[in-house]
């Protein structure tokens, strides 16, 4: 008895005691790019036993340099700053010869990077070690082999690694893009390139316009427009291809009269939805990947036109254009095309909305006094904010448009004449850090970020 | 003399246009009468058609980081615009100091209830002077008056009154100065970690121990958590009443909430 009067006398001390405590909420933190010391590759074999592994020692040093600063997780500490010589040093610390944490403390890195690489034959090795500098601490090590042809691939997957153990998400320097680009005179054709703009591969071949891609879910497949030619109609028509990365095969999925355009596809990657005008204006479908069990999704109103559908990443809605207006605005809807909501009210001409991986928002090219640019909101037409503002060398605003969100949704790349000339960039979704991918004298249109490809 | 020559055709003028004249003001009389006494149904102007007037956003006024910035005099301006009828309406200094049945373990809204106790402060402080009353209300007893024993309630432990916004006070600074050191990296920005860290403080305001109650997975989060504590250190010395409780019990941090 006395003893349960004890507990109990116990457990009202701590329940007031509980109860008179202060408790303050810190709330949101502040936020700040790490500090990251990324020192030059060590070269771990024999100088010279391999002809040009110093390129490709460049090569994975600025693809790693690039991928991490487009993070916005860090900020490097310049080369000047660093109290080691990190060529005349090893790569762990502890060891003989090994590098001191001291040296990088000093300096107030938080993360050190050090990497070594060697090229035998046709092989690249390249060890690397991640490390948290305030608690001297190993984050991860990691060697990667593949052949010297995959440097940047491999550059690119250490990024990753690096950003799937500090996040605990995946990165998307391994992903690609498809966009439409000048191929010879007055032809465009379609093609697929890394997130960077590297690796730049053609997968269409039709010698005249092709347009407008749309990736599968799972990222083997690229759906998109040509204007193929029609030998019993002596003409050309706006046709829907789909071509396998993998096999290479292409097929031909609706060659209804008229445009069969703008494929978006269905989380299941079993259906999509396209643009047809084959029985008047512009109207959206929805059909099974092979181009059979065609419904209608949109019907007017009449002289309307319905196009540009996005499938959101849950499959619930539709974001698509509508001039139905008067002027082309941004709408969304449900799947079977009920509940259609206006979603913009600004601006001349709203168009090409896209989802965000969490379907949460939607990036749209709005024209508006003369030029184009890009608008992010939220799924109801909320919280709208202006992603990009660029100026051409001669000083008028240059236009900013056809946007794609990054699979992370930390990202968006689009197309801008700032330059000139239509080239390809990305910008943080919340406006800051744009950043030319493309750079040469072609023309690009429609650039559409893949998923996750691994 | 005939009687024509009494009203020459200049008369008859002059007559008629006072018969006009007479007549127009019987006339203007009359509407007045009318529009004074019989209004006639307004006017409605409705709205035949709508015209929205708006434009896509500009990029600089619409950054989230400048937004931030911008974010927190809000809530100041609003309370001070608006300020609640509450402590205005009930001036009397035993309503002020009735000891509040409120849960303290629960988070205080340090910024929305700090103008209210300032000025309830300043008004106490007027009452005393005007009524002499003692500093704290709750507690005052006629200096004579008889122990009572038995059914009586004992005045308790809470604070009250002055004490109270005072310590009130003193954890809001705790409060701001902790928000102040507590950042954390942009990789773990979306990570939803959470922890909880009690701190002791000696009389000084000196931190004499910090314990983590509930830590993260996250290493680095659990070092940031502590850190924002030790850089937010020292604090200002404790108010009378707080130093046991933060000597013996101290006080907890919950990051983010």
């Amino acid at each position: 008895m006395k003893l349960v009067l004890i507990i109990l006398s116990l457990l009202s001390f701590n329940v007031a005691n509980a109860q008179s405590q202060v408790y303050i909420k810190a709330g949101e933190a502040k936020v700040k790019k790490s500090l990251i010391a990324l020192p030059q590759f060590n070269l771990l074999s024999t100088p010279g036993v391999a002809a040009g592994a110093n390129k490709v020692a460049k090569d994975i040093f600025d693809t790693v340099l690039y991928d991490l600063s487009v993070s916005s997780y860090f900020d490097f500490i310049k080369p000047e700053a660093f109290l080691e010589d990190t060529s005349k040093v090893g790569l762990r610390p502890g060891e003989e010869g090994g590098f001191n944490f001291s040296s990088w403390k000093q300096i107030g890195s938080e993360f050190l990077i050090r990497a070594g690489y060697k090229v035998i034959g046709n092989e690249l090795t390249f060890e690397t070690y991640l490390y948290y500098v305030p608690q001297a601490k190993l984050v991860f090590a990691k060697a990667y082999k593949a052949k010297v042809s995959d440097a940047r691939l491999v550059a690119h997957t250490y990024a990753n690694d690096v950003v799937r153990e500090l996040t605990g998400k995946k990165g998307v320097f391994t992903t690609k893009f498809a966009v439409t680009r000048t191929a010879g005179k007055e032809q465009r054709e379609i093609f697929v390139m890394d997130w960077d703009g590297g690796n730049q591969r053609q997968i269409s071949f039709h010698k005249s316009i092709a347009n407008s891609a749309a990736w599968s879910p799972d990222g083997r497949y690229v759906s998109y427009r040509a204007m193929a030619y029609h030998p019993a109609l002596k003409s050309r028509n706006a046709d829907l291809f789909t071509f396998d990365l993998k096999s290479g095969k292409r097929w031909l999925v609706s060659y209804r009269t008229g445009i069969n355009s703008g494929a978006s596809y269905f989380p299941d990657g079993k259906n999509l939805l396209l643009t047809l005008s084959n029985s008047g204006n512009p109207d959206i479908y929805k059909m099974t990947t092979d181009g059979r069990n065609l419904t209608r999704i949109t019907n007017g109103p009449r002289g309307a036109m319905n196009v540009e559908p996005s499938v959101s990443p849950d499959g619930s809605k539709i974001a698509f254009s509508s001039d139905r207006s008067g002027k082309p605005m941004i709408y969304v809807m449900n799947v079977d095309g009920s509940n259609v909501n206006r979603l913009t009210f600004a601006g001349d001409y709203n168009s090409t909305p896209r989802w965000s991986p969490d379907s949460k928002k939607l990036v749209f090219a709005g024209y508006d006094k003369g030029h184009f640019d890009l608008f992010v909101m939220e799924s109801n037409g909320e919280k709208m904010i202006r992603l990009t503002s660029a100026t051409k060398p001669n000083g008028k605003l240059a236009d900013n448009e056809e946007p794609s969100f990054s699979p992370d949704g930390r990202h968006v790349m689009f197309i801008s004449n700032r330059t000139g000339t239509n080239q390809v960039y990305i910008v943080d979704a919340d406006g800051e850090n744009e950043r030319r991918i493309t750079f040469d004298k072609q023309e690009y249109f429609r650039p559409t970020w893949s998923p996750y490809l691994d | 003399m005939s009687t024509k020559a009494l009203f020459t055709p200049q008369d008859e003028f002059s007559r008629g246009i006072l018969v006009s004249i007479a007549a127009h003001f019987i006339f203007i009389c009359l509407l007045i009468f009318k529009a004074v006494m019989y209004p006639s149904e307004p006017i409605r102007m409705e709205r035949a058609i709508r015209v929205d007037m708006v434009g896509l956003p500009d990029k600089r006024a619409q950054l989230p980081a400048e937004a931030k910035t911008e974010a927190p005099p809000a809530p100041v301006l609003e309370e001070k615009a608006e300020p609640k009828p509450e402590p205005k309406a009930e001036p009397q200094p035993e309503k002020i100091a009735l000891p509040k049945p409120e849960k303290k373990t629960e988070a205080i809204d340090l910024k929305k209830t700090k103008t209210a106790q300032t000025s309830a402060l300043k008004r106490l402080e007027a009452l005393k002077r005007l009524q002499g009353a003692p500093k704290q209300v709750v507690e005052a007893k006629p200096a004579n008056s008889a122990p009572i024993k038995g059914n009586a309630l004992s005045p308790g432990s809470s604070l009250t009154g002055i004490a109270k916004i005072e310590n009130d006070d003193y954890i809001a600074s705790l409060d701001d100065k902790i928000k102040e050191n507590w950042s954390l990296p942009a990789y773990l920005e979306n990570a939803n970690f959470k922890a909880k860290v009690v701190v002791y403080l000696d009389g000084r305001g000196m931190i004499t121990k910090m314990v983590m109650t509930q830590s993260s997975p996250n290493q680095v989060f659990n070092d940031k958590c502590m850190e924002a504590i030790q850089k937010a250190a020292p604090f200002a010395p404790p108010p009378d009443r707080l130093v046991n409780i933060f000597a013996v019990d101290g006080f907890e941090v919950g990051f983010p909430e």
